[in-house]
Parts: C-alpha cells; sequence; structure tokens
C-alpha cells in the first residue's frame, strides 16, 4: 500500500473512529452513573426533583468536559467551577429566578460529573496494576462501563443555561484571556459542545464494537467493575450521598459534609498495606475541603485505643488537588490481619459549621476474593468493522485500473484497447495492493482486529 | 458540525460508493475480456462493501445520539 492510500485508509479510520481524548469518565459513562445514582437517592423529594429535572441533571453531568473548552486548563478547574456556581446560586436575585431549580439540577449534575472522577482517580485506576489489569485507562474503564448497547443511546434533550454561566464565569474570573471573554463565550460554548458530541458519538461505537475485546483485556474490572472498591455502586452511591446534602444545604438544612467513604462504615480492607489503593480510606466530602486546613490533630485512627499515625492526602498526588472533593487517610503502619479500626475526624465546613465523620472498619485475615471473569465467546464486531473497510478498499484497488480502462473506453464509445504500460502498472499496483489488504482484513477477522486497537492504544 | 462530520461526510461517502459501485456493474457490461469483467465486478463488490461501512458508521452515530 502506498503512503499516501495508507495515510488515506488511516484518516478513514480516524473519520470513524478513534481520537478519543483522555478523561476520567467519558460522558457516556458519566451519565449513566449519575442515572444509577438517582436511583440510590434516599429523600423522596429529592429524587422527584432529580427526575422531574432529568434532562438538566444530565446536562449538567455532561457540562464540566465540554467546558474545558472554556476553562484555563486543570483538571482542578472542574471543582473551582463548583465553588463559583454555588455562590452564584446563593445570590437572593439568583434564587427569585423562574430557572433557579434548573441552575440547582445542572449544578447538581456538575458536582455529580467531578465526584465520579474522583472516586475513579482514587481507586479502580490507582489499583488497576496490582489487581492484574495493568495498562487499564480513562478509555477502557469507560468502556468496560458501558459495555452493553442498550446503554449507548442519549436519553436526554441538552439544556445550557448560557446567560447564567456567562455571569458564573465572570464571577469565577475564566475571562481576561483573548480565547474567552464575554464576546466570545457563546462561540466558545458552541465549538465546546460540538466537539465533546463528536466524541461522545465516536465513544459510542468504539464501545459497541471494542468492548468485548476490553472485557477479554481487562478480566479484573470486566467482572469486577460495578461492585470492586470504588466501582460503579460506589460511585453511584456517592453522588446519591452528595446530593442529599446539597439539597439539604439548598433548603437552609443541617447538611452533611463527609458524605460517603471507600471502604464505608463497617466495610473492609483488600490489602494490609496502606500504600495500595486498595488499603486506603477514600472521603468524598459535599463541598470542596482544603487538607491543608485539615489539622492533624482532627484526625484520630485507632485500632482499639491505641492512636495510629496517619497522613491526610489529596485523592490523586497531582498538584492543585489539595483542595478538592476528596481526599485520602493513609495509616503509617500496616493493617494488622484481624484487626479492628475506627477513624474519627472534626472539621467545620465553609459556614463554620461542626462536621464530624466516625467510621469503622476491619482488616479481615482473609480479604473477600474479587470475581473471575467469565470466558468471552469469540467476538467478531471490531473484526468484522475493519475487515469490511479492508476489504471494500481491496476490492476498489483491484479492479480501479479495469475500471479506469472501461471508462476510458465508454467516454471514446469504443472497444476497450489492448493495455499499455501505464494499464499493465497500474494493474499490477493495484492488485498486488489489494491481495495485501485482504490478507490484513482476513487477519482482521481472525484476531477480531487487536492489533489495531493496541496500536492506538499505545499511539494515541 | 457534529452531524456533519459524523452523519452527512460518511452518509455522502456511502452514496458515491453505491454511484462507483453501480458504475462499475455498468461499465462490467460493455467489458469483452473476462480480465475486465471481474475486475469491474470486484470494484462494485468493494464499493459496496466501503459504502456499507460508511453507512453503517453514519447510521450508528445517528442512532446513538438522537433522542430515541
Amino acid at each position: 500500500m502506498s503512503g499516501r492510500l495508507c495515510r488515506f485508509f488511516f484518516a478513514l479510520l480516524a473519520l470513524a473512529a478513534v481520537s478519543l481524548p483522555a478523561k476520567a469518565w467519558d460522558e457516556v459513562t458519566h451519565a449513566m452513573i449519575s442515572r444509577r445514582a438517582i436511583d440510590q437517592v434516599r429523600v423522596p423529594e429529592l429524587k422527584t426533583f432529580l427526575k422531574a429535572h432529568y434532562d438538566v441533571l444530565q446536562s449538567g453531568v455532561w457540562f464540566p468536559d465540554w467546558g474545558h473548552a472554556l476553562k484555563p486548563h486543570g483538571d482542578h478547574l472542574h471543582a473551582e467551577y463548583l465553588d463559583a456556581a454555588w455562590a452564584y446560586l446563593q445570590r437572593p436575585g439568583v434564587k427569585a429566578q423562574p430557572n433557579y431549580p434548573m441552575l440547582l439540577a445542572h449544578y447538581m449534575g456538575a458536582y455529580g460529573h467531578v465526584v465520579e472522577d474522583r472516586v475513579l482517580d482514587a481507586t479502580m485506576k490507582t489499583y488497576a496494576d496490582e489487581v492484574g489489569d495493568s495498562g487499564r485507562d480513562d478509555m477502557e474503564n469507560g468502556m468496560l462501563a458501558i459495555a452493553g448497547f442498550h446503554r449507548l443511546f442519549r436519553d436526554f434533550d441538552l439544556y445550557v443555561p448560557k446567560d447564567d454561566l456567562a455571569r458564573i464565569y465572570a464571577s469565577a474570573g475564566y475571562f481576561g484571556e483573548r480565547r474567552l471573554n464575554n464576546d466570545n463565550l457563546a462561540a466558545q460554548m458552541a465549538r465546546g459542545m460540538a466537539h465533546g458530541e463528536i466524541q461522545n458519538r465516536r465513544l459510542s461505537e468504539l464501545s459497541f464494537l471494542t468492548a468485548d475485546w476490553t472485557r477479554r483485556r481487562f478480566p479484573f474490572a470486566a467482572a469486577n467493575i460495578e461492585t470492586a472498591p470504588g466501582g460503579l455502586n460506589d460511585e453511584a452511591g456517592a453522588v446519591a450521598a452528595a446530593w442529599e446534602a446539597i439539597w439539604a444545604r439548598a433548603h437552609g438544612r443541617p447538611a452533611s459534609f463527609f458524605v460517603y467513604t471507600v471502604p464505608g462504615d463497617h466495610g473492609e480492607f483488600r490489602n494490609r498495606d496502606p500504600q495500595s489503593a486498595l488499603g486506603r480510606i477514600l472521603i468524598v466530602t459535599s463541598e470542596r475541603l482544603d487538607i491543608r486546613d485539615l489539622p492533624q490533630a482532627a484526625v484520630h485512627l485507632r485500632d482499639g485505643a491505641n492512636e495510629i499515625a496517619a497522613r491526610i492526602l489529596p485523592y490523586i498526588p497531582e498538584p492543585g488537588h489539595e483542595r478538592d472533593l476528596a481526599f485520602l487517610v493513609q495509616a503509617q503502619r500496616p493493617w494488622q490481619a484481624g484487626g479492628r479500626y475506627t477513624l474519627d475526624i472534626r472539621h467545620h465546613d465553609s459556614a463554620g459549621v461542626p462536621q464530624s465523620l466516625h467510621l469503622a472498619f476491619a482488616m479481615p485475615h482473609h480479604p473477600a476474593p474479587f470475581a473471575k471473569a467469565k470466558p468471552e465467546a469469540r467476538p467478531m464486531a471490531f473484526g468484522l468493522w475493519l475487515a469490511a473497510a479492508l476489504l471494500g478498499l481491496a476490492g476498489l484497488l483491484y479492479g480501479v485500473a479495469d475500471m479506469g480502462k472501461l471508462a476510458w473506453a465508454a467516454i471514446r464509445k469504443r472497444a476497450p484497447a489492448a493495455g499499455g504500460r501505464l494499464y499493465y502498472a497500474l494493474n499490477m499496483a493495484g492488485k498486488t495492493a489489494a491481495i495485501v489488504l485482504v490478507a490484513a482484513g482476513v487477519w482482521a477477522l481472525a484476531t477480531d482486529g487487536e492489533w489495531l486497537i493496541e496500536f492506538l492504544r499505545h499511539h494515541h | 458540525m457534529p452531524d456533519a462530520i459524523l452523519i452527512y461526510q460518511p452518509l455522502g461517502l456511502a452514496v458515491a460508493l453505491l454511484v462507483l459501485g453501480l458504475s462499475g456493474l455498468w461499465l462490467r457490461r460493455q467489458a469483452p475480456q473476462g480480465g475486465l469483467r471481474r475486475g469491474a465486478l470486484v470494484f462494485s463488490g468493494g464499493a459496496f462493501l466501503l459504502g456499507a461501512f460508511f453507512l453503517f458508521n453514519a447510521g450508528f452515530s445517528a442512532l446513538t445520539w438522537w433522542r430515541l
């Protein structure tokens, strides 16, 4: 295959499916987790509210990632936006707006998105290597979560409170750069949403085609993504608990600050090593907490009556996440098999209201085993998709010289002449390339296109 | 823009390939000799297959994003 042809072919593939950005979860997965979170909400009036504003909520869930295009970059800004949006929602004028319930639902959606990212990053992504899913990254997590055709459909109409977002952005100080100001905000929003929509649709198709490969390649997540620490159940539970706290705060009622932990109260660790992501405690909060403001004396990790030294860490070891919606507590010595522990944290929320967390957990002698992946039937979806492109292109190349000759004869209204040098050269080149492409197509069918998936994973 | 890139472009390619495939079948009827006829037939088959590939991509994109 010539270089130009090769580039053309890969451009076709890129057009069809690839080029996905690195994110914690993709938007299709965010939407699915948020649907689960609604089911886990325990406050009836809140559940009714969320269902009544489902489209707005899911629009908010989607917002942080397409909103990336609008903000100075950095994932921690996902959470910074939430501060600005919450402050905006507290303005009396905004509370009196007819669309205030929609703005609140939009905020809850954006909040859910950020928490879903935090829980995944601190747990399943971090311990992927130690459970045998080496190399599992954002794209594969999403594919495993949404694998299944019925989860790929969009089920909401997009709601974008443009004027309110403009005011939130202005108050957050996002304006001022040349690429983002009040004059070009509308255009930038349209661009960001369009880009995000393209990514979502590509991911849906790629997921549909390669989900079975992903299950084989990452057997731990394939079997445990629902129930593993930080898996889909924890994700939805954390978001639901946080929504309940936000709902209470929005209505002037006492609200929990520490809303969810992994492991949960009376839960168990899976690893004695506190350096492992399966041996640490993840705590999710309903508003941002700067762990540098959390004094060591406020945190008590105990083995019965004995105090155990503990460190407070950002949910991921990257700068900028000290003030966020989640943090980690890490013991300074290994957990003892059969040991029972408690964690107590006392702090206050942003309004100065005292808040506390009490958590009891254990390190069993024999941690509960994770589920094992079931053997997958040999799938053909991606192989067929790829083979259709390769074999189709092979057919075109095989006959292109003959077609040229026939077309030229038809134009001249004569019978096709005997082959000249050009015809001979084109014919040989086309048929040789076709044979190579047929071989590649058969190989794609036999391997389900695995070589291309691996190529894209390593080079994208 | 997303519809243009993910639906109309592959749909346009699929239609163009369908026309190419039909042209191949028509030209095949003009061919006197076996080699040219076979070449045109394989060309048409390839065009239809590649067209189906793009049609699938356009259809999937439309199906998964339009609210159902």
